[in-house]
């Protein structure tokens, strides 16, 4: 099946919750065609030793032409598309296995950072023009959704590949900041769908990125 | 088709939404089987008597419903399926909007009718496909030869191609019956559940031609190869294994084992390889070793035990470990079980104290004196031999011909 794929990730639930919306998202777009791609998605261990080998195995199962990785971001209005990966695991707390990494390097010969390869302006133009809010962010973080995006823009690296890949933060669902904190930013699910189904698309129509503002004064 | 009682009352309750008028459809009889009004139904309906008659619509109007007690004013139409009429539709209550209304009532009763005969003849070749793919798995092609290439064809298998196949053994039955279920709706929803596994395993995996069949706790991958795939066959079956692992740690949420042997050239070895996947799982289960993909060609040695007949198997073992069977209680249990682990560590004194949890130099001391006691040293190859073919066909010994008959022959 002379197929491409476009791969989106999402995190099993962490934390004490019993659902992760970007998991939710990632099975939800399963299946969906454009232009001969397929979205196909993998569920990504909350694990600092599981969650890049999960992802290579995804890598080679599927041989993407597009990776979004997606994960849940705490307090976070927007979509927020990241910009770098660090070569840091730096945890705030314990993975699922229990496991606090502190400020380890992920691949010691691996570069200090890596860029995303998503066309990140234009993907932030076609969210917002969809009316939901979208910004560009500057930090993934040191837990696990940093790690999983070094992991794979290091993984697509070493190989060679010609993949576009990054990450993507998805703020909670409104149903799981009612029992934690109700003046905690939300977004419904199905806006969550639409915006990374969107960047998807962007990625896939776009040869050069967009020339937008989509930077931070401090 | 005959129009089903519960297939009538689906066109009644959709039709009903379309216009607010009763709605009654009748069988072949005339009588009504479905309605807007339920307390209607088994009653004799005049219209639908006249129309059965001519094969034209008939109305009733305020004159001729007043003759009889039960007959309200009205229009019935025939229902046709395949230039056949198999019912009539009527339309209360005879006003002009009714009639005008009751030619595309007619309409949409004979579409749901089509709709609900090709929904029907769907589900029967699935389950044709389905039979067919399990007797392919299940039985021997030769003396059916006719019968299986007449079958393949029809469900656009290549007959000549090369087929690798992959037997995915699950820790318990995906989709359980409840007890005793034999109502449609639960039916319907297993099947359902099978048809999108089957659908999420085909796209996931990528590959043109992929058959998935599904049986109760085991669901078994047929992949098509093409020439070039022949030619390097363990570059294709170890990425299809990856691929199929990743996809099933990915979609299933239970433990399971996968069992394969070598490519089958035609579609004629299909049987035998389906078998030898199989015997590889439960060989490789009864020898209780933990490894996630299991080839045939690794349990091979054990599968050819297997067919020594049990007086022989006896007195094989009992040549080579009777001292070590006839020692007291406990002591024989250490032998056997540090002669299994050590063969199963591949004869490692640093593995198999480990799992043993004793020193590297009692495990010395109980391979001496396993020797003494049997006159095969266990770290002789030679002897090794003997010493595991004694063992594995004392352990057959012990199982009963059920569990024998599995590991043989497990179809």
């Amino acid at each position: 099946m002379a197929t491409k794929n476009i791969l989106i990730t999402g995190y099993e639930p962490f934390g004490g919750d019993t659902f992760n919306p970007s998991l939710a998202l990632a099975q939800s777009l399963s299946g969906t065609t454009y232009k001969g791609y397929t979205f196909q998605y993998a569920k990504i261990p909350v694990n600092r030793f599981d969650c890049i080998p999960t992802m290579e195995k995804a890598m080679e199962c599927y041989e993407p032409e597009i990776v979004i990785c997606t994960g849940l971001a705490y307090a976070r209005a927007g979509i927020s598309i990241e910009r770098v990966a660090i070569n840091t695991a730096d945890f705030p707390w314990p993975d699922n296995a229990g496991y606090l990494a502190l400020n380890e390097t992920i691949d010691e010969n691996g570069p200090a950072a890596y860029f995303s390869t998503l066309p990140i302006r234009s993907i932030m133009k076609n969210i917002r023009a969809a009316g939901i809010p979208a910004y560009v962010s500057n930090s993934a973080g040191t837990y696990c959704c940093n790690l999983l995006m070094y992991g794979t823009l290091n993984y697509i690296s070493k190989h060679g590949l010609s993949v576009k890949a990054g990450m993507m933060h998805v703020p909670y669902t409104p149903d799981m900041v009612t029992d934690k904190d109700f003046t905690m930013p939300s977004m419904s699910l199905s806006n969550m769908i639409q915006a990374i189904k969107l960047a998807a698309l962007t990625a896939v129509d776009t040869e050069e990125d967009a020339s937008v503002i989509c930077g931070f004064a401090q | 088709m005959k129009l089903s009682p519960e297939l009538a009352q689906s066109i009644v309750d959709r039709t009903k939404t379309i216009v607010n008028y009763v709605i009654n459809i009748m069988d072949s009889d005339a009588v009504i089987i479905a309605s807007s009004n339920p307390e209607r139904i088994g009653e004799f309906h005049h219209g639908a008597k006249r129309v059965l008659e001519t094969g034209d619509f008939y109305i009733i109007g305020e004159t001729e419903a007043a003759q009889y007690p039960t007959v309200v004013p009205g229009i019935s139409l025939p229902i046709r399926f395949q230039n056949e009429i198999i019912g009539v539709i009527g339309i209360g209550n005879g006003s002009e909007s009714a009639i005008k209304y009751g030619s595309l009532l007619q309409f949409t009763a004979e579409l749901l009718l089509e709709q609900a005969f090709l929904k029907d003849e769907s589900i029967a070749q699935e389950h044709a496909y389905d039979e067919f793919m399990q007797r392919l798995l299940k039985e021997n092609f030769t003396g059916n030869e006719d019968y299986f290439l007449h079958q393949a064809k029809l469900h656009h298998l290549h007959v000549e191609s090369p087929y690798f196949i992959a037997v995915t053994h699950l820790e318990k039955n995906l989709f359980p019956l409840s007890e005793g279920s034999a109502y449609n709706s639960d039916i319907l929803r297993y099947e359902r559940s099978i048809e999108t596994l089957q659908e999420t395993f085909s796209y996931r995996l990528t590959i043109s031609g992929l058959h998935t069949v599904f049986m109760p706790s085991h669901l078994i991958f047929m992949v098509p190869l093409t020439e070039k795939e022949v030619d390097d066959a363990p570059a294709f079956i170890s990425k299809f294994l990856n691929n199929l692992d990743f996809v099933l740690s990915q979609t299933l949420s239970m433990s399971y084992c996968i069992g394969y042997d070598c490519i089958a050239t035609t579609m004629r070895e299909i049987h035998t390889v389906y078998n030898h996947s199989l015997s590889a799982i439960h060989i490789s289960q009864f020898l209780g070793r933990s490894e996630h993909r299991i080839t045939f060609s690794d349990v091979y040695n054990e599968y050819l035990l297997l067919e020594i007949p049990s007086t022989k198997r006896k007195v094989y073992y009992e040549n080579i470990i009777c001292n070590l069977l006839n020692e007291k209680e406990g002591s024989r249990e250490q032998w056997l079980t540090t002669l299994e682990v050590f063969f199963a560590n591949n004869k490692s004194l640093v593995k198999t104290s480990e799992q043993l949890f004793i020193h590297r130099n009692s495990l010395l001391f109980r391979l001496n004196r396993i020797h003494a006691l049997t006159g095969f040293h266990p770290q002789n190859f030679k002897d090794a031999m003997k010493l595991y073919n004694a063992l594995i066909l004392w352990k057959l010994d012990m199982l009963s011909p059920t569990e024998l008959e599995l590991l043989f022959s497990p179809n």
